[in-house]
């Protein structure tokens, strides 16, 4: 037996217990990876279950009334540069003081 | 250089300003043409429109025009925007208070007991299939906002006549811009009374792109017994809004949202300024006494009216 026989015998024993470590690392990974795909779709199932229990629970219907409508469109609005949260646009620009003689009144009518 | 031309139109004045002169005669053909549109679609005072016809179906649905739907969803999105301080079913309240014609026919009567409006949510609107429905005893009107979409739809209208160019529209005070802006702005004078002269007490403003609308209490007043009644009902009770303000002036980026937020801060009274400062909405607001209250950055002017 070579002097060298009973250290060769203990590498090989290492790296045999080495491939066991990285082949349990990889089963437990592969695990992982299972489990983690199988809450996934679960998860998916259950999401897609509530929705059909929902929509089946609570019918949607339609009603066109003054405060909505199928195609509800804002008035004419030439230009709408700001929008606030009154739903009413403010111009684009303030009016300012004058001193030329005006074209038109505004006023009651 | 400015033309411009005047003619009575909904009960009120038409006034089309243009940059161009060469272009009024095609302007003015484009307004009359919208104007008689709303006409038809939305005057309470003639037998044969359909808003005429809309009141009168006792609850059945009526199949209507494009202009009607247009009028209609205006004035739906004004009551929803304010929370229905403006209310188109407010058409039977007015007709209680007594102004139930042309106004120029409204004369004095007896006391009145005034009822308040139905609802806008009442109103069933179907936009493609441009069928209304109103349940039967409620009436419409949509006297708070059909003018200044006419306007809105004027401008845009006569500026499209003349290649785009740049166009003022007023229709009773109530004032649309459309074409490019004037380096200058258009000079309007704001004042209690559109037919005022144009140095009347007020302000004069430049007015550069959107539009401007004024709502007061000092036109259209009439007598019921004792009562003094003007024409811009709180549709909760149907009376006329109390008079804080006489008369309120606002730019917005069309008329009608300023004629909205105008004919709204007259209703709501004291509260008016902070709201359209909310809305970032410049106005100006003159009490019942005169004082002059700005908003929104609308340029100070005098402290106190006439």
């Amino acid at each position: 037996m070579s002097p060298h026989a009973p250290r060769h015998g203990s590498i090989e024993a290492a790296e045999i217990a080495g491939r066991r470590a990285v082949m349990a690392r990889d089963a437990g990974l592969r695990r992982i990876s299972r489990v983690t795909r199988r809450v996934i779709l679960g998860a998916v199932a259950l999401s897609g279950g509530l929705a059909v229990t929902a929509a089946n629970a609570f019918h949607g219907h339609t009603i066109v009334t003054g405060s909505s409508s199928t195609t509800s469109t804002p008035a004419s609005s030439p230009s709408v540069p700001s929008s606030s949260s009154s739903g009413l646009s403010a111009p684009a620009q303030t009016p300012a003081p004058t001193p030329v003689p005006p074209v038109v009144v505004s006023g009651g009518s | 250089m400015t033309a411009s031309t005047s003619w009575p139109a909904l009960g009120t004045n038409a006034t089309v300003v243009v940059a161009d002169p060469a272009g009024l005669a095609a302007a003015c053909a484009g307004v009359q043409a919208v104007i008689e549109e709303i006409d038809r679609a939305a005057s309470r005072f003639r037998e044969d429109s359909e808003i005429s016809r809309v009141n009168a179906a006792a609850g059945a649905p009526v199949l209507v025009s494009e202009a009607f739907v247009r009028a209609a969803r205006c004035a739906l999105r004004a009551a929803q925007i304010t929370g229905g301080d403006l209310d188109p079913t407010v058409g039977a309240s007015l007709r209680v208070a007594g102004y139930d014609r042309d106004f120029v026919l409204v004369g004095p009567g007896a006391a009145v007991r005034f009822a308040g409006a139905a609802g806008w949510r009442v109103v069933e609107l179907d936009d493609e299939r441009r069928l209304i429905r109103v349940p039967a005893g409620v009436e419409l009107d949509f006297g708070a906002t059909a003018k200044a979409l006419a306007a809105d739809m004027a401008a845009a209208r006569a500026s499209m006549r003349i290649g785009g160019g740049s166009v003022l529209v007023s229709l009773g005070g109530d004032i649309a811009t459309a074409g490019p802006a004037l380096a200058a702005g258009w000079s309007v004078r704001v004042t209690d009374d559109h037919a005022g002269v144009p140095d009347a007490p007020g302000q004069t403003i430049a007015l550069r792109s959107g539009g401007l609308a004024t709502s007061s209490t000092t036109r259209r007043r009439w007598t019921r017994g004792s009562t003094n009644v003007h024409h811009i009902l709180d549709p909760a009770t149907g009376a006329p809004a109390r008079e804080h303000w006489r008369t309120v002036s606002v730019a917005a980026a069309c008329c009608v949202d300023a004629n909205i937020a105008s004919t709204t801060a007259i209703i709501r009274g004291a509260g008016a300024p902070a709201w359209l400062e909310g809305a970032k909405l410049p106005a100006r607001l003159v009490a019942v006494g005169g004082t002059v209250t700005v908003t929104a950055g609308w340029p100070a002017g005098e402290r106190a009216a006439a």
